[in-house]
């Protein structure tokens, strides 16, 4: 395989075609969602396993195709790319009378003005209409080349770039890229795997529309290090929360009946006004705004009941007859403990509870909620959009930005000066005639 | 006056467009050609009503399931094509583009779609909902004139296998010039809504520019077709018969990415 072969517009087709068929060949055969989740151990051998490959878009035959297509990409613009560029800031400033008469865009004209003279008025006509002009000059002739959107003919190098940006971004995205899923709890802090900082749910928050179904689901997320809050957002889909290199999506959320949340009351007998509402989960203990005063949900169980030696225990997972065991501490000393009944909020005297303070009401009993918040760190995506940009603004040059060329001979011709002209460009003929003629009705009208 | 009203008139104007379209292939009288242009420009406006009614009454962009994006489509190949026309008067492509608009209205309208509006799922609650699915399906309706041009040069060119007349040359070169035309707005139009948009909300909303989600493999496969139309054109020099049938491949692998993925593959774009 020669240079000329890596660069050739053949092995571009031949790796384009090859790349549409893989991708095409990888919507229809079931594929791992990533190369982590593409489960190692029960892959089949095989020829069929080797000539498609479970996850095909992260398969070796894949990934040579891209290293090839990336090579045959950078061969060609470089090749292409000096005798280009060369053209562009150092053009040729030679003409020849009857090869510009050769182009259809082209005329000759005499003109009664010395050279130098004409050569000015048509450098003002040219400039005019935004060429930008060079000038070479010989005795008794002189030439003018005007050349404008010169940057049009770069538009395929730059989306090639911007193709090597993306190609690029995908590589480091494979290769650096790191993203998992953490399920939180409200209230609950997380750490997040290979980052120095924590995630805590504060409030999670369902919106309905009217007829029931799911408008919107929000997450309260707090950023904390070593303990302390650093930074906060409500994220929503759509609306993540970017901190230190991660983003934090909201993915999406689980009700779930282990994890039940219980809105307790809590009244003090001795003290007018005292009251406080909790929402409360067993396990967590839970400060009531007072100094030294908490509250801890000790046992939870949906569907109370004693067994023959009297102890408690749930006869079924539903909530029939939820109740719990709800201990105040003040200053770390039990103040208070007794259960409570979710369906009997007016029973209170269930035995062994010692007198105290405090009252505890049940006033509701929800499923737990699990925001499961989607982690991700990825750093190539400013290669992505640099990679993006350029593909879209290369577009836009190689179609609607052409270079254009009009190149004036000025010849001293028996006492006159006679001018030859011819326009050129990639696109629009029309147009460029069009142009042409404007120009040349203008020079005559010096004649 | 209300959404089915403005989208029924459009699909009876739409209608009468195409049998113009379809006397002035048979007698080539530019009357009819002209009738069917300004048929098509009316129902144009009222399918726009249609439209609007339609974003006012449920508050979001126009194109979220299967009926609303149908009937986006179908307004945008028309809008394309009207526009296509005026500059290169091309009144033989009218009738074949107005069945091409008249089968998506058909299928819009058909009981197959359910019309009623619906609450917008989270994901969708976007601006990105506006610019990449818009400028994506213009993008397709440009591609859409493109396959009708290439179809028609493929007739044309495969019904005179003797020496062809200067003139019916020059009207297969034409068709042939437009279809290129055609892609050149359509492509950069895909490009920009169908890849960067679609990885922008992608990165916005699932927290990756790209999952190789079916959806986005077919428009992947689909910006291959139409890179390799460019460059076996622009480079290698591919004119008339074999560019015709790449455009025409580019549609069809267009057209796969916009139904069969829905109905054929399951994925993160299942919003049908």
């Amino acid at each position: 395989m020669n240079l000329r072969f890596l660069g050739s517009l053949k092995f571009a087709v031949f790796l384009i075609i090859g790349l549409a068929l893989l991708c095409v060949l990888g919507t229809f055969l079931p594929q791992a969602r990533s190369a982590e989740s593409a489960p190692a151990g029960d892959r089949p051998l095989g020829v069929f396993s080797f000539l498609v490959p479970k996850d095909i878009y992260h398969s070796p035959h894949f990934l040579i195709l891209l290293s090839l297509f990336s090579l045959n990409i950078i061969v060609c613009t470089l090749t292409r790319l000096r005798p280009k560029a060369r053209r562009a800031l150092r053009p040729s400033l030679e003409a020849d009378a009857g090869i510009l008469l050769a182009v259809s865009a082209s005329a000759q004209l005499n003109m009664k003005l010395e050279i130098g003279a004409a050569a000015e008025f048509v450098g003002r006509t040219l400039r005019r209409l935004r060429y930008r002009v060079r000038r070479a000059e010989a005795p008794g002739r002189l030439v003018l080349l005007g050349r404008k959107r010169t940057a049009g003919s770069f538009g395929s190098d730059v989306v090639h770039l911007g193709l090597l940006f993306v190609i690029a971004g995908g590589l480091v995205s494979g290769l650096a890229g790191f993203r998992t899923v953490l399920a939180l709890e409200e209230g609950a802090m997380e750490a997040v795997p290979r980052a120095g900082f924590s995630l805590r749910l504060d409030k999670f928050d369902i919106e309905t529309y009217p007829d029931g179904s799911v408008k919107d689901w929000k997450s309260r997320l707090a950023v904390l290090e070593d303990g302390c809050p650093v930074a906060g957002k409500t994220i929503e889909v759509n609306h993540p929360l970017s901190y230190k290199g991660f983003l934090f999506y909201q993915s999406g959320f689980a009700q779930v009946r282990e994890k039940p949340v219980l809105g307790l009351s809590v009244t003090k007998t001795t003290e007018q006004g005292f009251r406080r509402v909790v929402a409360a989960r067993p396990g967590t203990p839970i400060s009531l705004e007072k100094s030294g005063l908490s509250l801890l949900v000790v046992h939870f169980v949906p569907d109370f009941a004693i067994d023959d030696r009297g102890e408690v225990f749930s006869r079924s997972e539903e909530f029939r007859n939820p109740a719990a065991l709800v201990g105040i501490l003040e200053n770390g000393r039990v103040v208070h403990h007794g259960w409570v009944f979710a369906k009997h909020p007016d029973y209170g005297g269930f035995h062994g509870q010692a007198e105290s303070d405090y009252a505890v009401g049940f006033l509701s009993l929800k499923y737990g909620v699990i925001s499961y918040v989607e982690a991700a760190r990825d750093p190539s995506t400013p290669l992505i959009w640099i990679g993006c940009g350029l593909v879209m603004a290369g577009l836009f040059l190689a179609f609607y930005w052409p270079p254009r060329e009009t190149r004036v001979l000025l010849e001293t011709h028996s006492g006159r000066t006679r001018l030859t002209a011819a326009a050129s460009g990639r696109k629009n003929r029309e147009a460029i005639a069009e142009e042409f003629r404007s120009l040349v009705g203008e020079w005559r009208s010096l004649r | 006056m209300n959404e089915t009203f403005f989208f029924q008139s459009a699909l009876v104007l739409y209608a009468l467009s195409a049998a113009s379209y379809l006397i002035f292939q048979l007698g080539r009288r530019r009357f009819f050609s002209g009738a069917g242009w300004t048929a098509g420009l009316i129902g144009l406006a009222l399918h726009s009503g249609a439209l609007i009614q339609r974003t006012l009454a449920s508050g979001h962009a126009p194109f979220t399931n299967m009926y609303e994006s149908l009937s986006f489509l179908a307004w945008s190949c028309l809008l394309a094509y009207l526009v296509m026309d005026r500059l290169f008067n091309l009144p033989k492509a009218g009738f074949f583009l107005l069945i091409i608009v008249l089968a998506f209205m058909l299928l819009a309208n058909s009981p197959l779609m359910p019309k009623d509006i619906k609450p917008l799922m989270p994901a969708l609650q976007s601006v990105w909902l506006w610019l990449h699915v818009s400028i994506t399906l213009l993008g397709e309706a440009f591609f859409a004139v493109a396959f009708i041009t290439s179809i028609l040069y493929l007739f044309a060119s495969s019904s005179r296998k003797k020496a062809p007349s200067d003139k019916a040359r020059a009207s297969a070169d034409k068709l042939d010039r437009v279809s290129y035309r055609a892609i050149a707005v359509g492509f950069p139009l895909f490009t920009l809504g169908g890849l960067v948009l679609g990885m922008v909300w992608a990165h916005k909303a699932w927290g990756a520019y790209w999952s190789w989600d079916p959806k986005e493999v077919w428009s992947l496969v689909t910006w291959f077709v139409y890179a390799l139309y460019l460059h076996t054109r622009l480079v290698m020099g591919w004119r008339g018969r074999r560019s015709a049938v790449i455009a025409v491949l580019g549609f069809l692998a267009a057209l796969f990415t916009y139904f069969g993925v829905n109905y054929l593959l399951s994925g993160l774009h299942s919003y049908t």
